[in-house]
């Protein structure tokens, strides 16, 4: 026997038109597997029905939105819309060239100077010196918030009272007493993770710049992984961008970033 | 009051280069795109990345949108595919849990927790029983009851023909009343059950 699965789905709604819900209705006469799976459909669909919405976390458009800026500001030519004329990028660059001077004398001595949370980030930190590559992941028992992100990417350009690991309530979300700190990543699984979460889906291009620092944290409570880019705008000029990206160290999937220039 | 903003003309002006046309797009869309991929995926933080991904995809595909299906069922054809990515990535073993995963808290390992305090005990039931749906039919599920989106809809959201979307809600709704535990209010008779029989 044939069942008419197609037309149960509306049956069960009350949709079919009265040919086709006559058709069903002989059908039913006749075959009980068809009448219990109507019941049993009505009874999913009205259980389906009370199933309310979840309000949606309000960060969950941040990374993209942040990355629809980047870029715009920065590839205006290459995937981001174009909007502004090219006197504002001309002026921007000459902006950021003027400004590596300051930068070479406030962001490289500051790099990696900041307190870190554990002995062993404080370790890396002291190793590694001004702007050299990172080599180690620190452990920090900090729950970032985007503000914290943002803290981070400042106060590794060198600005004045800012500092990493800063334990400011105002730049980040204070530790719940029940979190449980997780599993140490390697720093090869880290770098692995933030260039899967980042790589470009249409260039296949990893994230850009010299990575100086990588933290094992929390962000807005997800396990993540946050790294610390220094970019360099070419030609031997000096670094005069700070980036940060933090991706989910459980699916290696972005959460945020966001980059500070000085 | 002003009537909203019609997606595709937020569209054709971050196409322009307005870059907060883009921001008004992902925010009107986030609450919807959400509830879509945590009822396929089942898991709070898997739901955020899939909308995570869904946006990032949005912004990098937005060239080619072509107006050829309204923006909601494109990006809903987005949304749908980042979780079936997602959903093929936990299948694979990630990367980052192979070990020391019993050091993780229980959340973190894709087991189900409750997403919503107020949901009574038969929601949360229903809400449960979800995700034992084949992935297939879940979606066309999730799409036909919970979002009440048009059958044709669905089929240009999941590229199928329409007779297979309302097969797969049909086949859908058996398998979840069957998951929640119900049973149908006829018991089969052991005469019409052998008329099935070869």
């Amino acid at each position: 026997m044939s069942h008419p699965d197609a037309l149960l789905a509306e049956y069960v709604d009350g949709a079919l038109a009265e040919g086709e819900r006559a058709v069903v209705e002989r059908h039913l006469g006749s075959c009980e597997r068809c009448r219990d799976e109507v019941a049993l459909a009505r009874a999913a669909r009205a259980a389906l029905a009370s199933v309310p919405e979840t309000p949606a976390p309000s960060d969950l458009s941040a990374a993209a939105i942040a990355e629809a800026r980047r870029r715009a500001e920065s590839h205006p030519a290459a995937g981001a819309p174009p909007g502004r004329p090219a006197w504002y990028r001309w002026a921007g660059a000459a902006a950021g060239i003027a400004a590596a001077l300051l930068v070479v004398a406030l962001v490289l001595p500051h790099v990696g100077n900041a307190p870190a949370t554990t002995k062993a980030a404080g370790d890396a930190a002291a190793a590694r010196g001004a702007a050299s590559p990172a080599t180690s992941v620190e452990t920090q028992n900090v729950n970032y918030d985007l503000a914290g992100v943002e803290s981070l990417a400042t106060s590794s350009r060198g600005q004045e009272g800012a500092v990493f690991g800063s334990n400011d309530q105002a730049t980040q979300v204070p530790v719940a007493a029940s979190v449980t700190p997780e599993k140490r990543i390697s720093f090869a699984d880290a770098v692995t993770c933030l260039d899967r979460a980042f790589t470009d889906p249409t260039g296949q291009q990893a994230p850009e710049g010299q990575l100086v620092r990588v933290i094992q944290a929390r962000y807005r409570g997800v396990p993540a992984v946050l790294g610390v880019y220094l970019l360099c705008p070419g030609a031997g000029q000096p670094t005069n961008i700070v980036r940060v990206l933090v991706a989910s160290s459980g699916g290696c999937s972005i959460l945020t970033s966001t980059q500070a220039t000085a | 009051m002003d009537p909203p903003e019609p997606d595709e003309e937020l569209v054709r002006r971050f196409l322009l280069g307005e870059t907060d046309a883009f921001e008004r797009l992902v925010e009107r869309h986030r609450q919807r795109v959400y509830n879509l991929c945590l009822r396929v995926l089942g898991d709070p933080e898997d739901a955020a990345d899939a909308v995570q991904d869904t946006f990032l995809s949005v912004l990098t595909k937005l060239r080619q949108f072509r107006g050829d299906a309204a923006f909601t069922t494109w990006m809903h054809r987005v949304a749908v595919n980042a979780c079936y990515d997602l959903s093929r990535k936990r299948r694979r073993q990630p990367l980052l849990r192979l070990a020391g995963d019993q050091d993780l808290p229980e959340s973190e390992l894709g087991t189900p927790v409750p997403d919503h305090a107020e949901e009574s005990a038969g929601t949360h039931d229903a809400v449960a029983a979800l995700r034992e749906v084949p992935e297939e039919f879940r979606v066309a599920l999730v799409l036909a009851d919970l979002h009440d989106m048009a059958y044709e809809q669905i089929a240009k959201v999941l590229d199928v023909p329409i007779g297979t979307v309302k097969s797969r809600v049909h086949r859908g709704r058996v398998a979840l009343a069957r998951a929640m535990g119900i049973t149908s209010r006829e018991p089969e008779a052991p005469a019409r059950a052998s008329e099935d029989q070869p």
